[in-house]
C-alpha cells in the first residue's frame, strides 16, 4: 500500500487550482460565494462526508449525491466538484473549501479570527479583538467567530492565520503548578 | 440567482437517509496490511489513541497511529491467522491486564495470563495498562526508606520509597543482580514486588524465578515476562502492564518495588514498532515520542498522599549502555526522567569490586531524606574518602615517598572499597550495615589486612549478633546511633579476638 499523501496537503494543491483558474476566469467572487454556500450544506450534512468515505456505498450512488450537490452552481464550480469526484477527493471536500476561503481572504485583506473565552463575548468585545488583532499584525479587515469554553476560567485565546496566543486563566495556573512542582535545588 | 444551503441540504438528506446503517458501521475496520506483530486497518473513524480493538478472529489488538480512515494497530499475540479483509472491531475500552493479590507468587507474560505452568490465575478485577500519573496533590514527598540491603546502595545512593532511580550500566555488570537483590531483601517488609523481564533470554529469566523462589521471594513477588521472541508489542506493553499490577496494590495502601529490566529493549521494541507503522524516525532512528514513552511509565512511580492511603510505588529502571556511554539518546533521557542512578562500571566490575558501582557519577536525588539517622552518620564520609582515594590511588603508583597522612587516606580508602564490595543474594539489614560501617568510619579497620575484612566482618556480625543484640535492636528500631561508648567497647572487645590470617 503506497504511502498515503497528507490530506492537509492534498487541499491546498486543489485549493490553489480552483482558486487560480477561477481567478483567470475573472470569477473569483462568485465562487468564493458559491463555496460559503456549499461549505454551509456541509455543516448542515455531515453525513455527506461521511458517506464519502464509506467502502460500501458504490462510486455511482456516491456520484448521484454529489450531483444534487452540484447541480444549483456555476460550470465552473460543478466541473471542480466532479473534478474532485473523480479524483476521490470528495470526502476532503471540507478541508478544501476551508483551504480556499483561508486563499480569498488572505487577498482581500480579511483576517478570519477564532476566540474561545469562558464566557460569550459581546459583539463590541470580537470587534474589539479584531482591532487589537489587525493593529498588532497585518490585514484589511477581520471577522471574530466566538466559542465558549468554561473550562477557560476566564480570558481568552485568539487563533488566527495558524497563529494561536493564549490568554487564558487555565494556561497561566498551569504554567504556575508546573513550576511549582519544580524540585527545589 | 441567489442559492440557498438549506434547499441543497434537504435534497441531499433525503438521498443520505438510505445509508444511516452503513454510517453506523464506522466502529469497524477491514485490515489492509498485516505483518511482523502489526497490522494496519481502513476505517475504525472514531477509535481512540490505544483504545483496545478485536479482530474478527478473536486476537486483540492496540490503535496506535490514528489517520483519518487509516489506524495502525499493534497486535496482541497472534497474528498469523490475522488476514488482509478481516474486520478488526473498537471495543471501548483501553487494554487491562488482570490485578490484584492472585497475581503475587505467579509469571505472568504482558496480558496477565499465567506462563509459569501453575494454572490458571482467578482475578476479580483488571486495570488499565496506561493510566494517568498521580498529580502534585495526591502525592507527598519521599521520606520512608527503600533498603535494597546493599551497603554500597544504602549508604551512598539511598533510595527512598516512590523514588524512581535508575540502574544503568554495559552489560555484564550486574545490573539484573541489584535488582535482584533487593527484591531478596524486601522479605519480611510488607512490600509488594513487580519484576518485568523484557527481552531477556529464557533461561536467565527461569534462572531469576529459582533464585526468587528459593530464597522465599515468591512469597511476594509477581514476575511478567516478554521474552525475546515474541513480537515486539509484547515488549512494549511489558512495563506497562507490570504498572497497572503494581498501581493497584499502591492505590490499596501497599508498598510496591518495580523493575523494569530493561528499558534499553523496549525502547528497541518499539523503534521496531514504530518503523513498521512507518513513524518518521528521529535520534538514533527512534521515533520522536520515544521520551514520552519513557516519562509516562516513570511518572507513575509515586508515595501516595495520607488521604489516598500513603501506598508507594518505587521504580527502579535498568538501561543498558555501550561502552559505558551515558550521553546515548536513551540513557540521556531516563537520566533526566529518573530522581538519581546507579552507574556500573566495567573495570570495576573486572577488577573484583561487586557490585560494581561507580560512586562519583552515581546519585539519589531524594532519597536521603529517607536514610536513617544512625546511616547517616555513619555514612557521611564515605563519599569523599572515596573520592580522594580514588584520586590519590592514581599517582600513588608513580611515587613512593608518601607522607603520612596520604598513606593513611589510602589505607583508609582500600578498606572502604572492600567493606562495600557485597556478595550476591546476601542482602544485608541496615543494622548491620550500620555496625561495619560505623567500624570502617572509626578506624577500627585500618589495621586489619585488606584479605582479611570479610571474614573480619562476618565474623564481627556474628559476634554482635550473640553478644550485642540490643545494640542491633536499638538502631533497628530507633534509627538512631548507640552511644558511641557502647559501640566502640563492643568493637574492641571483638577485635583483640580476632585473629589476621598467616601472611
Ligand atoms: N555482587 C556480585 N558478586 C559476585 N558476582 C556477581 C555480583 N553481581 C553480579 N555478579 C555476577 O556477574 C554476572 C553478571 O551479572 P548480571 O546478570 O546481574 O549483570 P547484567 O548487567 O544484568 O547482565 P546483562 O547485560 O546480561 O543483563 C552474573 O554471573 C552474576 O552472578
Ligand atoms: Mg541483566
Amino acid at each position: 500500500m503506497p504511502m498515503k499523501q497528507n490530506k492537509f496537503s492534498v487541499a491546498k494543491r486543489y485549493a490553489k487550482a480552483l482558486f487560480e483558474y477561477s481567478d483567470e476566469q475573472g470569477q473569483l467572487d462568485a465562487v468564493y460565494q458559491e463555496l460559503v454556500t456549499i461549505q454551509q450544506v456541509l455543516q448542515e450534512t455531515p453525513d455527506f462526508l461521511a458517506v464519502m468515505k464509506l467502502d460500501s456505498v458504490t462510486t455511482a450512488e456516491q456520484s448521484k449525491i454529489v450531483a444534487t450537490l452540484a447541480q444549483p452552481f456555476s460550470a465552473t464550480t460543478q466541473d471542480f466538484l466532479h473534478l474532485v469526484f473523480d479524483y476521490g477527493r470528495t470526502a476532503d471536500l471540507d478541508l478544501i473549501i476551508a483551504e480556499f476561503v483561508e486563499r480569498y481572504n488572505a487577498t482581500q485583506g480579511r483576517v478570519m479570527i477564532h476566540a474561545v473565552s469562558a464566557t460569550s463575548l459581546s459583539a463590541e468585545q470580537r470587534q474589539q479583538i479584531g482591532q487589537a488583532y489587525l493593529q498588532r499584525f497585518n490585514g484589511k479587515s477581520a471577522q471574530v467567530t466566538n466559542t465558549v469554553d468554561p473550562e477557560l476560567i476566564g480570558g481568552v485565546i485568539v487563533e488566527a492565520e495558524g497563529r494561536r496566543i493564549d490568554g487564558s486563566i487555565r494556561t497561566k495556573l498551569l504554567k504556575m503548578r508546573a513550576l511549582l512542582a519544580q524540585p527545589l535545588r | 440567482m441567489s442559492i440557498k444551503a438549506e434547499e441543497i441540504s434537504a435534497l441531499i438528506k433525503q438521498q443520505l437517509a438510505n445509508y444511516q446503517d452503513q454510517l453506523k458501521v464506522e466502529e469497524i475496520g477491514t485490515v489492509t496490511y498485516v505483518g511482523d506483530g502489526i497490522a494496519r486497518a481502513h476505517g475504525l473513524d472514531n477509535a481512540m489513541a490505544s483504545e483496545l480493538l478485536q479482530f474478527s478472529n478473536g486476537s486483540y489488538g492496540i490503535a496506535q497511529n490514528l489517520e483519518a480512515n487509516d489506524v495502525g494497530i499493534i497486535v496482541l499475540g497472534k497474528f498469523d491467522d490475522i488476514r488482509e479483509g478481516d474486520t478488526v472491531k473498537r471495543t471501548g475500552r483501553i487494554m487491562e491486564v488482570p490485578v490484584g493479590d492472585e497475581m503475587i507468587g505467579r509469571v505472568v507474560n504482558p496480558l496477565g495470563q499465567p506462563v509459569d505452568g501453575a494454572g490458571p490465575i482467578h482475578t476479580e478485577r483488571t486495570r488499565p495498562i496506561e493510566s494517568p500519573a498521580p498529580g502534585v496533590m495526591q502525592r507527598q514527598s519521599v521520606d520512608q526508606p527503600l533498603q535494597t540491603g546493599l551497603k554500597t546502595i544504602d549508604a551512598l545512593v539511598p533510595i527512598g520509597r516512590g523514588q524512581r532511580e535508575l540502574i544503568i550500566g554495559d552489560r555484564k555488570t550486574g545490573k539484573t543482580s541489584i535488582a535482584i537483590d533487593t527484591i531478596l531483601n524486601q522479605k519480611g517488609q510488607d512490600t509488594i514486588c513487580i519484576y518485568v523481564a523484557i527481552g531477556q533470554k529464557q533461561s536467565t529469566v527461569r534462572a531469576q524465578v529459582e533464585t526468587l523462589r528459593s530464597f522465599g521471594a515468591m512469597d511476594y513477588t509477581t514476575v511478567v515476562v516478554a521474552g525475546p521472541s515474541e513480537p515486539a508489542p509484547m515488549l512494549y506493553i511489558a512495563p506497562y502492564a507490570g504498572s497497572a499490577m503494581g498501581e493497584d496494590f499502591m492505590y490499596r495502601g501497599k508498598h510496591v518495588l518495580i523493575i523494569f529490566d530493561d528499558l534499553s529493549k523496549q525502547a528497541s521494541a518499539y523503534r521496531e514498532i514504530s518503523l513498521l507503522l512507518r513513524r518518521p524516525p528521529g535520534r538514533e532512528a527512534y521515533p520522536g515520542d520515544i521520551f514520552y514513552l519513557h516519562s509516562r511509565l516513570l511518572e507513575r512511580a509515586a508515595k501516595l498522599s495520607d488521604e489516598l492511603g500513603g501506598g508507594s510505588m518505587t521504580a527502579l529502571p535498568i538501561i543498558e549502555t555501550q561502552a559505558g556511554d551515558i550521553s546515548a539518546y536513551i540513557p540521556t533521557n531516563v537520566i533526566s526522567i529518573t530522581d538519581g542512578q546507579i552507574f556500573l562500571e566495567s573495570d570495576l566490575f573486572y577488577s573484583g569490586t561487586r557490585p560494581a558501582m561507580d560512586a562519583g557519577n552515581s546519585v539519589s536525588r531524594v532519597g536521603g531524606a529517607a536514610q536513617i539517622k544512625a546511616m547517616k552518620k555513619v555514612a557521611g564520609t564515605l563519599r569523599v574518602d572515596l573520592a580522594s582515594y580514588r584520586e590519590l590511588e592514581s599517582f600513588a603508583q608513580f611515587g613512593s615517598d608518601l607522607d603520612e597522612a596520604t598513606q593513611a587516606k589510602l589505607n583508609r580508602g582500600r578498606r572502604t572499597v572492600e567493606v562495600l564490595k557485597q556478595p550476591l543474594h546476601k542482602p544485608l539489614p541496615v543494622e548491620k550495615q550500620v555496625v561495619i560501617l560505623y567500624a570502617l568510619t572509626h578506624g577500627f579497620l585500618d589495621s586489619v589486612p585488606v584479605d582479611d575484612i570479610q571474614r573480619y566482618q562476618d565474623e564481627l556480625f556474628a559476634n554482635f549478633d550473640s553478644n550485642h543484640e540490643d545494640l542491633l535492636t536499638e538502631i533497628k528500631t530507633t534509627g538512631n546511633l548507640p552511644d558511641e561508648a557502647k559501640m566502640d567497647g563492643a568493637i574492641k572487645a571483638f577485635a583483640e579476638g580476632f585473629t589476621p590470617s598467616a601472611n
